[in-house]
């Protein structure tokens, strides 16, 4: 479980998050909704302590080792070092050397890619090995903000595929995105933002059914 | 002078700036790189500081380092001025505040990049410096050019402090005073042309070495 209380986030004056008052018992998928700049970027952030609270607080009940948890940002981070040694690198960081990629490899469709330089790869391959390194750990909680907005069709099934084995599996995953479809069939629970102000966590079922008054004019336009 | 002097004199250019290179990169990549991920009060201060520094001119070096190993100084005792050592010292002191601080911008990009990443990984500040090093490796091989090319290019500071005495401390730059004021031009013109011809091999070969290791990554 975790309990955020008035958290607030406020840069030079500026509102990233704020208030969110939350209490999670995450299970499963919990989706992060709202518009762009609501602060969905920051609340994950939040959550896995790359940003600390301006005021507020956030407490876990109980404290997951940052060892344990992996995050994929929305603009993927690739060292300049081949897509092997990048998808390797947690384990590395592990004082374990040439560990047995196969694995992960197979899973994110990544065996051709392995000796290439992580710097030419397209934005969607590139995607695909920032998640295959944070897979690599079998993180306790995973966080993954927007993982599918770069990837096509065949792809997003893909991830969705190991997004859901992965939390059937025990992995608590924390994902926000733009579509409410993929929500749809993924998340267990919602989490909605708007303007920094959170609203929840909803039942993903009720959530669409019944959308609260907050997430209203949100879910009439577009997908 | 001889012409056979010739080889004397450039190889001797060659191990004191090249030791110079070597031993300031030991002390400015490191300090650079901390700089660059550490936060502390007053680093924008550090950091001014270290770029102001990197115009010191290396006449003053040559005076203070002068002054701490004359017979009477502090260091008097080591018996070290006058000899290719004084002068690695003073090349050192010149050149390390732009080898830190072409460093400390390198690792700085890179960091503003990689920091979310490393940070989320629960990375300890020595796998930080690390990987930055290690990905920064073309930006730190410029600036280690960077110095070599301002020490052995260098004349104020070895002057003073290696005295440019025949068979000891004499490299290019000096020899190229002394043969510029007993007027033989010429051979002045020669000696130039081998400095040229020096950084112009170090820097290729540097750059060589580096295309071997890894492929062009940028
Ligand atoms: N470093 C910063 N300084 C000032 N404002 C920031 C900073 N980072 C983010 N913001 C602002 O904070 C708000 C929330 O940003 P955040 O990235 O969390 O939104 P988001 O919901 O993830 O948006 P998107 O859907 O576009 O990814 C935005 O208005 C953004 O402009
Ligand atoms: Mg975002």
């Amino acid at each position: 479980m975790v309990r955020l209380d008035q958290v607030w986030i406020t840069r030079a004056g500026h509102r990233l998050l704020g208030p969110a008052t939350v209490t999670a018992h995450p299970r499963g998928v919990t989706a992060v909704l709202g518009p762009n700049g609501s602060g969905k970027t920051t609340f994950l952030r939040c959550l896995h302590g790359l940003e600390a609270p301006t005021s507020g607080t956030i407490e876990w009940d109980a404290e997951i080792a940052p060892q344990d948890q992996s995050f994929v940002f929305q603009k993927p981070v690739l060292l300049r070092q081949t897509v092997r040694e990048n998808v390797a690198l947690p384990l590395k960081l592990r004082g374990i050397k040439d560990p047995d990629l196969t694995e992960i490899a197979n899973t994110f469709e990544l065996n051709a890619l392995l000796g290439r330089a992580a710097v030419d790869l397209s934005g969607g391959e590139a995607q695909r090995v920032a998640m295959a390194r944070a897979w690599i750990t079998n993180p306790v909680l995973l966080f993954l903000d927007e993982p599918t907005a770069n990837l096509d069709q065949a792809t997003t099934a893909l991830v969705e595929t190991v997004i859901r084995s992965t939390a059937r599996a025990g992995t608590r995953v924390f994902m926000s995105s733009h579509s409410r479809a993929q929500v749809k069939r993924l998340a267990q629970d919602v989490i909605f933002l708007d303007a920094g102000r959170t609203f929840g966590p909803y039942d993903a079922q009720e959530f669409f059914e019944n959308p609260p008054q907050a997430a209203r004019t949100w879910m009439e336009d577009g997908t | 002078m001889e012409w056979g002097d010739l080889t004397e004199i450039t190889l001797r250019s060659l191990a004191v700036s090249l030791s110079a290179t070597g031993v300031a990169a030991l002390i400015a990549m490191p300090f650079g790189a901390w700089l660059a991920i550490q936060p502390f009060r007053g680093r924008r201060w550090a950091i001014a500081t270290l770029n102001a520094l990197i115009g010191i001119p290396p006449v003053v070096v040559g005076l203070v380092v002068y002054l701490l190993l004359s017979r009477s100084g502090p260091f008097g005792v080591l018996g070290l001025l006058f000899t290719p050592w004084a002068m690695i010292l003073a090349q050192v002191v010149v050149i390390t505040p732009l080898i830190a601080s072409l460093t400390h911008q390198t690792v700085r990009d890179l960091w503003l990049r990689y920091r979310d990443l490393l940070v989320s990984m629960n990375t300890t500040r020595r796998q930080r410096l690390a990987i930055l090093l290690r990905d920064g490796q073309r930006g730190l091989m410029t600036a280690g050019l960077a110095g070599f090319g301002r020490a052995i290019g260098e004349v104020g500071a070895i002057m003073i402090v290696g005295g440019n005495i025949d068979h000891a401390t004499r490299v290019l730059t000096t020899a190229i005073t002394l043969e510029t004021s007993k007027g033989n031009l010429w051979f002045a013109v020669a000696l130039g042309a081998v400095l040229i011809a020096l950084s112009l091999v170090v820097s290729l070969g540097a750059h060589a070495l580096s295309r071997g290791e890894r492929r062009a990554q940028w």
